[in-house]
């Protein structure tokens, strides 16, 4: 008896080789997709009129650059529930105790609590080191800072803190870029090497005004922290606690690259910090 | 508890009650394979912007999910309904591309020159007969072998009775063999158009 094969081979071949097609197509990065999503829905949820059956019949382009616009469209809402949450935090006690918790990680410890000293507004109090430029702070660091696409950081600087330097790039207010209330600024990135001790994540963590969610962000382990303004102490990478390094933070995107551990604080909402994240190169 | 992952049906359940956060998750979960199937269908042109369109319809579909029924079919239908319009709109053809890395035969240590070379050759023909596949045909072949759905799943994905994947899938396999007889690439390879086995 004589079967016909093509050149495909017999099924299972055929069904192997398939199998490794999938494997290797050039499949576009879905990294914008969530965020634009979740910005059309915010806008229908927001009264924009039409905003959904606008965009069904002229779907946005996706954005890959610096999301500049699209800060605008929360930073009012976003700057209120701060204040009112700060609000909450120094005048009720139920509160204070409320957003009692803390998680440690091995880079960064997050710590949610009421002992706050005042919030800072002067870029000076926040103890971010010396101001430099992105150059000087590319050259003392032995690993490399990164940035996100499309906007160099209006201010820099190093800190010697930890054995291998910390660096913070800073972006002061601007439209689209809210201020955040406690720190006076748009948007700050802290980068240090670091990484999360996953066992401690979580163990202690209650809730009150503060909300923390698990993500993934590049691919690496990435932690939310929203809601009611929270405490921030940083441990060296040894695990011990730096002292006097506490500031009041607002939103915080949390999350480790590369070896690095890279934090975000800003008033923009999950959507907006994760195209951020995603766009740091 | 904050900070435990939600199960699915949780997440879809609070996105129902206009829990936006919790839709938030599921469209993360799934937007790989949302723009992975949109691309089997309309190439990369149209992709995200179909994966994208298709999550903001399911979103304002939800009333209609079945609670307890599984999500991922239940979008990629919707994605491969918006990805076939876009597709039919645009008048173009979608082909498929393999990435950067192709030829690359996966857990191969270090293959000779000549076995990367024929593995190549071998993924370029398949391709070439997948491009040559109506997107209806992409999508069963694709849920099957590329994303290894559920034979339940695909069903639901493609809208059709349990019993009937099969029969959709070995039409599709059928068409891919036929395209690959009429595939350049097949053609031009010596002896490889078909051979004669004697059992």
């Amino acid at each position: 008896m004589t079967e016909r094969v093509s050149s495909l081979g017999p099924d299972d071949v055929l069904a192997e080789g398939l199998r490794r097609l999938g494997g290797s197509l050039a499949y576009p990065t879905a990294t914008p997709v969530a965020f634009a999503v979740m910005r059309r829905l915010e806008d229908a949820r927001a009264g924009r009129s039409g905003a959904i059956a606008r965009t069904l019949s002229f779907p946005m382009r996706l954005k890959r650059t610096f999301p500049v616009r699209s800060w605008r469209t929360v930073a009012a809402g976003l700057a209120a529930v701060l204040v009112l949450l700060a609000g909450l935090l120094f005048v009720s006690p139920s509160a204070r105790d409320a957003i009692a918790g803390w998680l440690g990680l091995r880079g960064v410890r997050i710590t949610v609590g009421s002992e706050g000293p005042p919030s800072p507004r002067d870029l000076s109090t926040l103890q971010l080191g010396e101001l430099v430029t992105l150059a000087e702070a590319r050259a003392a660091v032995p690993y490399r800072v990164l940035t996100p696409a499309g906007r160099e950081p209006d201010e820099v600087y190093l800190s010697h803190r930890f054995a291998e330097g910390q660096v913070t790039l800073v972006y002061r207010p601007r439209v689209g870029l809210p201020e955040v209330r406690t720190t006076g600024v748009g948007m700050l990135l802290t980068e240090l090497r670091g990484e999360v001790d996953r066992e401690q994540l979580g163990k202690y963590l209650r809730t009150g005004g503060t909300t923390i969610r698990y993500l993934t962000v590049n691919g690496g382990q990435g932690y939310w922290i929203a809601g009611a303004p929270h405490l921030v102490y940083y441990l060296d990478p040894d695990g011990r606690a730096v002292a006097d390094t506490v500031r009041v933070s607002g939103n915080v995107l949390l999350w480790e690259q590369g070896g690095l551990t890279l934090r975000l604080e800003s008033g923009l909402t999950l959507s907006q910090a994760l195209l951020v994240a995603e766009s740091v190169r | 508890m904050e900070g435990r992952p939600l199960e699915e049906a949780e997440l879809v359940e609070r996105a129902k009650r206009g829990d936006v956060g919790a839709y938030e998750e599921l469209v993360r979960k799934y937007q790989d394979v949302a723009v992975r199937t949109a691309y089997v269908v309309a190439g990369s042109a149209d992709a995200q912007d179909a994966a994208q369109e298709a999550f903001v319809k399911a979103y304002m579909s939800l009333a209609r999910f079945r609670s307890g029924a599984s999500f991922r079919p239940w979008l990629l239908r919707i994605v491969a309904n918006e990805a076939i319009n876009r597709r039919r709109a645009a008048r173009r053809q979608a082909n498929l591309a393999l990435q950067a890395t192709e030829g690359r035969p996966p857990e191969d240590a270090a293959p000779s020159p000549e076995v990367a070379t024929l593995a190549l050759e071998q993924q370029r023909e398949l391709l070439d007969a997948v491009n040559l596949l109506r997107p209806e045909d992409r999508l069963v072949i694709a849920y099957r072998f590329f994303f290894d759905l559920s034979e339940a799943e695909m069903a639901e994905a493609l809208g059709c009775a349990r019993g009937t994947v099969k029969s959709r899938l070995s039409r599709a396999l059928a068409r891919l063999r036929g395209a690959a007889e009429a595939s350049p690439l097949a053609a031009s390879r010596p002896g490889s158009r078909e051979e004669a086995r004697r059992d």
